[in-house]
C-alpha cells in the first residue's frame, strides 16, 4: 500500500508549533543567560570588594600611624597610613586612599615620602605608585569607635574629633567601622580592629 | 476512514509536552533561588559581622536596626550610611550556650612554686574567678536568619 503524504495544511501546523517551541526556549535561555550575568557581575564586584579590604586590612593591620581626614562631603574620608605593607616593596611607605570625586574612583597611592594632595608631577625623586582599586565609589568612610562605649578602647581621646592621629607606641586596638558603597552591588560594612 | 488519535496517546503527548514545560521553568527558577540564596547568606554574614561585636542583653527578643546596634559606639555623619543601616531591620535573640570560668591565680606571669603549702590553698581558694558567658547571637528577618557565637565578660 503506497503511504499517504503530508498535506500542506499538516506541514504548516507542525511548523508553527516547532516555531513556538523554539520561540520558547529562546526565551527561556535569553532569562537563564540575563541571570547568569547578573551573578557574575555581583560575583566579579564581591571579588573586587574582597581584595580591596584585604588589602585595607593588611595595609591598617600592619600600620604604625593612621590619620583619617574629613573631605568636603561626609560621604568620604581620605586615609592616609604609614604601614609596613607595601605592594612596591618600599620599607615602611605611605599610603594614601581616597575617592576622586570627578571620576569616582577609588585610588590608593604609596609612596617612600608623605603624599600630600594634589599629588604634583612626579620630579624624578619622590615616586608616587596609584593603583585604582575601585569605580564607581559613592562612599568611603572610616568611622573611630568612640571611646566611651568601650572600656577596652585605647587611648585615642581624639577618636571623634576631624582629623585623627594615632600615636605609635603600645600597640592598642580600637574598633574601626569602614563603610564602602559603590552604585552597584551590595555595600561593604565591615568592623576592623587595629 | 482516516485513522485519528486514540485518548491514550492524545494524553500521553500532554503529558510529556507538561513534564517538558515544567523542567525548563524549574531550570530557570532554580538559578535565581540560589542567587537569591546566596545574596541573603553574604548579607547576614556581613551584618552579623558588625553587629554580633556589640550585641546586648537588653535588646533581646525585640527588632532592632543596625543603627540602633551601631549608634552607641560610633558617630556616624554620613546621611547614606545613616539611611542603609536604619533600612536593616532584625529580630535580635539571644541564647546562653554556657558559662566558662577561669581561676585568676593560674593567669599568674609568676614561676609556679613546686611545692604546695596551706598559704597557696588558701590564695587559690581566695582567688577570684574570671567569668564569660559564651552566647548565640541570632538576628533574622522575613527572608533570611543567621547566628554568631559570641563570648561576653560577666562582671
Amino acid at each position: 500500500m503506497k503511504r499517504r503524504a503530508f498535506t500542506l495544511m499538516e506541514l504548516l501546523i507542525s511548523v508553527v508549533l516547532i516555531a513556538l517551541i523554539a520561540m520558547y526556549l529562546y526565551a527561556s535561555l535569553g532569562r537563564t543567560r540575563a541571570s547568569n550575568q547578573t551573578l557574575q557581575t555581583h560575583t566579579e564586584a564581591q571579588e573586587r570588594h574582597l581584595k580591596i579590604y584585604e588589602l585595607l586590612y593588611r595595609d591598617l593591620v600592619e600600620s604604625y600611624s593612621v590619620t583619617i581626614e574629613k573631605t568636603g562631603s561626609d560621604r568620604y574620608h581620605l586615609l592616609k597610613l604609614q604601614t609596613g605593607n607595601s605592594l612596591y616593596d618600599i620599607a615602611a611607605p605611605h599610603v594614601l586612599y581616597y575617592v576622586r570625586t570627578d571620576t569616582l574612583q577609588l585610588i590608593r597611592l604609596e609612596s617612600a615620602e608623605a603624599i600630600a594632595l594634589p599629588v604634583r608631577d612626579d620630579d624624578g625623586r619622590n615616586r608616587i605608585h596609584a593603583d585604582l582599586l575601585e569605580t564607581d565609589v559613592t562612599d568611603l568612610n572610616l568611622y573611630v569607635q568612640n571611646e566611651q562605649s568601650d572600656a577596652n578602647a585605647s587611648e585615642t581621646s581624639e577618636a571623634a574629633e576631624d582629623n585623627v592621629s594615632v600615636a605609635s607606641g603600645p600597640r592598642t586596638f580600637t574598633n574601626h567601622l569602614l563603610y564602602l558603597a559603590t552604585k552597584k552591588g551590595e555595600p561593604l560594612l565591615v568592623e576592623i580592629a587595629f | 476512514m482516516r485513522p485519528a488519535f486514540t485518548l491514550i496517546e492524545v494524553l500521553a503527548a500532554v503529558a510529556i509536552a507538561s513534564i517538558a514545560g515544567i523542567a525548563m521553568l524549574k531550570m530557570n527558577s532554580a538559578n535565581l533561588f540560589f542567587f537569591d540564596k546566596l545574596k541573603h547568606y553574604a548579607q547576614i554574614q556581613n551584618v552579623l559581622s558588625v553587629a554580633g561585636l556589640h550585641g546586648d542583653i537588653s535588646y533581646n527578643r525585640s527588632d532592632k536596626t543596625l543603627y540602633d546596634i551601631l549608634n552607641p559606639h560610633y558617630t556616624i555623619e554620613n546621611d547614606e550610611l545613616r539611611r542603609y543601616l536604619k533600612s536593616q531591620t532584625y529580630r535580635y535573640e539571644e541564647q546562653l550556650i554556657d558559662t566558662i570560668a577561669f581561676d585568676t591565680d593560674a593567669l599568674s606571669e609568676e614561676a609556679p612554686d613546686t611545692e604546695v603549702d596551706m598559704t597557696d590553698l588558701q590564695n587559690a581558694a581566695a582567688a577570684p574567678l574570671i567569668q564569660f558567658e559564651l552566647i548565640k547571637i541570632t538576628l533574622r528577618d522575613k527572608e533570611k536568619h543567621g547566628s554568631i557565637l559570641q563570648v561576653r565578660p560577666i562582671e
